[in-house]
């Protein structure tokens, strides 16, 4: 029996997380894909360009994107490239919610909250 | 115990006892041999008193006898009528008297004389007057001589006739010109001037035969009759009522002249020298011998005595004289002496009789003595040896002793019921701090003191869990099984374990006795703990039993140590955040999924001797300083199954690299780090906790400042 709190191997814990390196002038994902994995950008660049605004973010490393996928059905809102080429860490949909799992029951409904006041504007 | 009490000898209770019983049979001994000398000596009194009358009365008998013949020869003399004239045959005389002579040896001569001079004299010759008679030209046979001296016309004449022992005669002398005349003589003049009495003379010597001798006589109607008795015979005779060579007696008349004497040399005295020697009867001013001079003396104070005692020369002697009346009723005395030791044997001989009675009694009791000495010392000698044992507590072996004497049954119970309680505490206090208190004979009061301890936690992993899915009591079988294993070699590692928390284990070293090394010997008994209980699993596993997993928690520093509690229910016990750090500690475990966390103040000391991997800083909630956390993986050098493997060394060795950058905050680095260490070591739980922690890092970077210090919010 293990409790939620047991502590885990390092090989459990890379489960879900994914380092990938993409060229110069890759894209990451596309708007309007469906996906399921969240992204670390580590080193390099990442590009985020979409919406009816079509504005485009720059990204540096230690940021975060392609949290949409956490909103159940959500598509992607945009899409991520990379100019110079750049290494990521893919966070799987799976690990995400887990983390989720983890957090603070208000937390989770807040972020719950969030997620969907997002999708009902965005759509 | 102080250091001159120590320094007198001591002896052994057996030895005691003997000697006691020893003291006390020679004590009876002397005691036996005093009352028996004393009883002796009143005895030696009373036997010399009926000895002395017995003496004296068969003295007195011989005498009587003595005397009885020459009187029985007077009285024919005296009263026979061919003796009644002066002149005449006195022949017929001859035929009764000779035959008395004959049969009384002590008669030497019955004669009578006459106012005219006229004297008849019958000599008895025995081998003493042989030369007289050879002398007179006597034949040799001559038994009886008779001399007859008459006075015819004024010339006195004396005829001697000479006859054999049947009185026949053998020869004869014509007359011859007499010298001696019977008037001038002391019993002639003695007998006449009282006619009516029988006179007995003091010794003389005999004007015929030169022997000493006595006279009696009585006067008759014309002159006297006397007998001569010798006094060799008399005093043969009673000399042989002594018992020996030292008893003494002496005779003497009421004008203290001798009438006898045990050495007859000393019967008279002889003065002058040539034709002028005089022989004299001695006196009792004469005697020479010291033991009768001095019974003579107290005589000579007091009168007839019956008995006296005499000191002479060292030598005891007891003495009587007692006063007699002689036939011829004239008073004389009899001095009777002898030596104390003839009534009694000396001291030295009845000591020697005692003494060896009461060395034989002993003897023969010894055995006993010794057997019952025994039985006193031994079972108290051996208790002494079981209180020793208690004292250096060495308490697993209940006494098993018995002895005859209630009293030391009583005390060998009581101790035997001492041992077991204090074993019996033993368990609910730590034995070190008994052990101490035992040595030290202080007592135990409320209060502490501070000092460096490591302090070893141990708990069970998920034991409240597996306590819901066991009955109780297999579980408490169980715990104390388990518990059993961990404080015993914990004990046997000098720890003092402290008490017991549910599942949990609080021990520590250096309290209260010093231990060297201490955060050594602890680190190390982690390491046999984790051993032991592998072992314990094991036997589990074979009796169908789920293994029980502990987590342990080492740590060193200053903690209060002492009594606490109240009066009633003082434990000794240690007090202080070092405590709760090492439980922290091992609380931490569950978080790193480590077994053995040890301190940085523990790794800091111990790292030449042991292997550990530095885990992480981290700062516990209510701890105040941060804490450095390490795994205490195995022994460097030691006993295989205590040793770090190369496994474990290679892990640290990979992990010194990730945590290298990992301090740099180069966050990048160390998931690059940290992704080569988990292809080698995919199953490490720190390295996923860093991994979790690195990658919040490169979304969150901690501030500037940061120390690397992890805050832990849950206990």
């Amino acid at each position: 029996m293990i409790s939620k709190t047991e502590a885990l191997s390092v090989q459990s814990v890379w489960q879900g997380l994914d380092r990938k390196t993409y060229p110069a002038g890759a894209t990451i994902f596309a708007e309007g894909e469906t996906g399921s994995a969240a992204f670390i950008l580590l080193r390099g660049d990442v590009t985020l360009e979409g919406g009816k605004q079509r504005a485009l973010v720059e990204l540096k490393p230690g940021q975060m994107f392609g949290m949409h996928a956490l909103m159940a059905g959500a598509r992607r809102g945009a899409t991520a490239s990379t100019r110079q080429g750049c290494e990521v860490m893919m966070v799987s949909e799976e690990r995400l919610k887990q983390k989720l799992e983890e957090a603070d029951p208000f937390v989770r409904y807040w972020v719950d909250y969030l997620s969907k006041r997002l999708v009902d504007l965005s759509s | 115990m102080d250091i001159a009490a120590a320094r007198k000898t001591r002896f052994t209770l057996f030895v005691t006892i003997l000697t006691l019983f020893l003291v006390a049979a020679l004590l009876v001994g002397i005691g036996v041999t005093a009352a028996d000398y004393i009883q002796n000596r009143s005895n030696a009194l009373r036997v010399a008193a009926e000895t002395f009358k017995e003496k004296i009365g068969r003295i007195n008998e011989r005498r009587l006898a003595f005397f009885a013949a020459p009187f029985l020869v007077l009285q024919q003399f005296y009263g026979h009528p061919a003796l009644r004239e002066a002149t005449g045959s006195r022949d017929e005389i001859l035929k009764p008297i000779l035959p008395g002579l004959a049969m009384n040896p002590q008669i030497s001569a019955v004669y009578a004389g006459y106012e005219n001079g006229n004297f008849f004299h019958v000599l008895s010759i025995s081998e003493t007057e042989k030369p007289f008679i050879e002398r007179l030209g006597g034949p040799a046979a001559t038994r009886f001589a008779i001399r007859e001296i008459r006075d015819d016309d004024g010339v006195r004449k004396a005829s001697w006739r000479f006859l054999d022992a049947r009185g026949q005669q053998i020869g004869a002398l014509a007359d011859r010109e007499a010298t001696y005349d019977p008037r001038s003589r002391d019993w002639y003049r003695d007998a006449r001037a009282e006619p009516e009495k029988m006179i007995r003379t003091a010794p003389y010597m005999f004007a015929a035969t030169s022997q000493t001798g006595m006279t009696l006589s009585r006067a008759t109607e014309g002159g006297a009759v006397g007998v001569d008795l010798t006094l060799d015979r008399l005093m043969e005779y009673v000399r042989s009522v002594r018992s020996n060579e030292n008893q003494r007696f002496v005779a003497f008349d009421e004008q203290n002249r001798l009438l006898a004497h045990f050495d007859p040399e000393r019967m008279f005295k002889t003065s002058g020298t040539g034709e002028a020697k005089k022989v004299e009867l001695a006196t009792t001013a004469d005697l020479v011998d010291p033991v009768v001079r001095e019974a003579v003396q107290i005589f000579g104070r007091q009168g007839p005595y019956e008995l006296a005692r005499i000191d002479v020369d060292g030598s005891e002697y007891l003495a009587t004289v007692v006063h007699q009346v002689g036939r011829d009723g004239s008073g004389f005395h009899i001095l009777y002496a002898a030596p104390m030791s003839d009534f009694m044997g000396p001291l030295a001989d009845a000591a020697a009789r005692s003494i060896l009675a009461a060395s034989l009694i002993f003897l023969l009791a010894l055995p006993a003595l010794i057997y019952f000495a025994h039985s006193i010392s031994r079972p108290l000698s051996k208790l002494s040896e079981e209180a020793e044992l208690i004292r250096s507590f060495q308490l697993a072996e209940p006494i098993r002793l018995k002895s005859r004497v209630r009293e030391v049954n009583t005390l060998i119970r009581s101790m035997s019921g001492m041992k077991g309680t204090i074993r019996e505490i033993t368990k609910f206090v730590p034995k070190a701090l008994v052990r101490e208190l035992l040595q030290s004979e202080s007592t135990v009061e409320v209060g502490g003191v501070t000092r460096r301890v490591s302090i070893l936690f141990t708990d069970i992993r998920d034991f409240t869990d597996m306590a819901g899915q066991m009955p109780a009591e297999k579980l408490m079988i169980n715990l104390s099984e388990y518990f059993e294993e961990l404080a015993s070699l914990i004990i046997r590692e000098s720890g003092t374990v402290d008490k017991y928390i549910g599942d949990a284990i609080l021990a520590f070293w250096n309290a209260p006795l010093p231990v060297a090394r201490h955060e050594h010997v602890a680190c190390t008994t982690a390491l046999k703990c984790r051993l032991a209980l592998r072992d314990l699993n094991e036997r589990w596993a074979e009796r169908g039993l789920v293994p029980w997993h502990t987590r342990f928690g080492v740590h060193v520093g200053d903690a209060v140590l002492g009594n606490v509690g109240s009066s009633d229910r003082i434990d000794y016990t240690a007090i202080g955040d070092t405590v709760n750090i090492a439980s922290r500690l091992e609380g931490l475990n569950k978080h790193y999924g480590t077994g053995i966390l040890a301190s940085g103040e523990i790794a800091d000391v111990c790292s030449g001797g042991f292997l550990f991997r530095r885990v992480d800083r981290s700062q516990p909630k209510g701890a105040g300083k941060p804490l450095d956390v390490f795994e205490l993986l195995g022994m460097r050098e030691g006993p295989e199954e205590l040793r770090a493997t190369p496994d474990m060394v290679r892990l640290v060795e990979d992990w010194n690299r990730v945590y290298e950058v990992y301090a740099r905050k180069d966050w990048l680095g160390t998931l690059d780090a940290l992704q080569e260490f988990a292809a080698v070591h995919p199953e490490d739980v720190v390295a996923g906790i860093y991994l979790s922690r690195v990658v919040g890092f490169v979304l969150e970077p901690p501030p500037d400042d940061w120390e690397g210090i992890i805050h832990f919010s849950q206990k």
